[in-house]
């Protein structure tokens, strides 16, 4: 109520000639309750205007909800590619951003930031499932692995199309046991497949953009999701000749 | 009616699904809150990691009042905290420069600190402060060697513009992976 009384009487000693003013000054003053001063809505702002007002100090914090809450939902769900665990991706999402508040200052308005979350989240999840790798008694094992040339069971020319289910025709149940056959398929994965797999269907990456990214050749990358679509096909091929929903019924 | 559908289209549908299913993202006060240092979050485990980095301090006092032949820099008093329980190790720095307001260091971790971590987010603490003076992420060169670059405050440019990998230094380390950090 102090501040709202001094407002009042900086209104008042600076125009008491005008009753308008004055009108206002005692209408505040009767009430007696605070008027909650509506914030102005920051939703709609662009990112590059989100952005800069986090980057100063103090930081907007309604410019820190607004950008949370346009980007969550992706990141999360990009997480949750990754990790194939909801608590999990909750956790990485959330590490994310915290990574992003530490270095607020630099951030770059002008950078695509959906991308640069991703990308944040994507790096620690890679270091965590290599220290988990290392960690491992068969950490070497599966560094080999990794490295292997990519030979692929279905050879070079293995088609990208495959006959597999369209969800919408399924029912819930079948469409919650595909969600997980396939939260299954991309865990059997290695974690350099899967990271390659988003990367390459779900950011829209070139294998060019990642090659560059990951210091290897385009071809290496090539083989990368070439290898990891196979090894998705072997693992979802129990789908492929399922009948449709009416015949189930 | 099925159609036929990829792996990439699928892929797709399991991302939608996934953000369908997504939580209720985390308020801005929350994500400052979890974004706070550690040490302010934890002040009590920074006193006592302090306090056991002083310890160590004083036995490397009394074992190397110069460096050890062969063995090259003085040794710097790291605790690399992991997972189950804090171990003492210590590191040796094999390359310091700062310039430009930013320090550019390099260091190898003792023979037995295995540390699976590929990166470590490194607390800079002395003696005499009761908040850290630094904090660094360090990447792995190879083996049991980091690098780091970071920017310094003013103050510590000043004082640290001399510091030579010869010297004994005025730091010690806190070192944890940075999945554990929060």
């Amino acid at each position: 109520m102090s501040v709202l009384n001094a407002l009042c009487d900086r209104l008042v000693s600076r125009d008491t000639s005008s009753p308008f003013v004055m009108r206002d000054a005692v209408d505040v003053r009767a009430r007696e309750t605070p008027i909650a001063v509506p914030a102005p809505d920051v939703g709609d702002r662009s990112d590059a205007w989100l952005i800069d007002a986090v980057r100063r100090d103090p930081m907007d914090e309604r410019a820190l909800d607004a950008l949370v809450a346009r980007h969550w939902r992706k990141l999360f769900a990009r997480c949750r590619m990754l990790t194939l665990n909801g608590d999990e991706a909750n956790e990485l999402a959330q590490s994310a951003w915290c990574r992003v508040l530490r270095g607020r200052t630099s951030l770059d308005p002008e950078r695509n930031f959906g991308a640069y979350l991703s990308v944040i989240a994507t790096n620690l999840w890679r270091d965590a499932a290599r220290a988990a790798r290392r960690a491992g008694p068969l950490a070497e094992r599966r560094l080999t692995s990794l490295d292997a040339p990519m030979s692929g069971s279905d050879g070079d020319l293995a088609p990208l199309v495959d006959l597999l289910p369209d969800p919408t025709s399924l029912s819930e149940e079948e469409r919650l046991l595909l969600a997980t056959d396939l939260d299954e398929a991309l865990g059997r994965l290695t974690p350099r497949h899967r990271e390659v797999l988003i990367a390459r269907f779900l950011e829209d990456e070139s294998a060019a953009e990642i090659a560059k990214r990951e210091g290897r050749s385009e071809q290496a990358v090539s083989g990368w999701v070439r290898d990891a679509l196979a090894d998705m096909r072997h693992h979802l091929q129990h789908w492929r000749h399922e009948p449709p929903r009416e015949e189930i019924r | 009616m099925s159609s036929e559908y990829d792996v990439e289209r699928l892929l797709r549908w399991r991302s939608a699904r996934a953000e369908a299913d997504a939580p209720p993202a985390p308020s801005a006060r929350q994500l400052i809150a979890l974004a706070r240092p550690w040490w302010e979050r934890l002040p009590e485990q920074f006193a006592a990691y302090v306090e056991r980095l002083r310890g160590q301090q004083l036995v490397y006092a009394h074992a190397a009042t110069t460096p050890t032949q062969g063995q090259g820099p003085y040794p710097v008093p790291a605790l690399l905290v992991r997972v189950a329980q804090e171990v003492e190790s210590s590191a040796r720095v094999l390359y310091l420069s700062v310039r430009d307001g930013r320090l550019r260091m390099r260091f190898r971790l003792d023979a037995d600190s295995a540390v699976a971590e590929p990166r470590l987010e490194v607390t800079f603490v002395s003696d005499d402060q009761s908040r850290p003076l630094l904090e660094a992420v360090a990447s792995q060169s190879t083996g049991h060697e980091y690098h780091l670059e970071v920017e310094l405050p003013e103050w510590l440019e000043s004082i640290w513009s001399e510091l030579r990998v010869s010297d004994r230094m005025p730091f010690r380390f806190i070192m944890h992976a940075p999945s554990t950090a929060g």
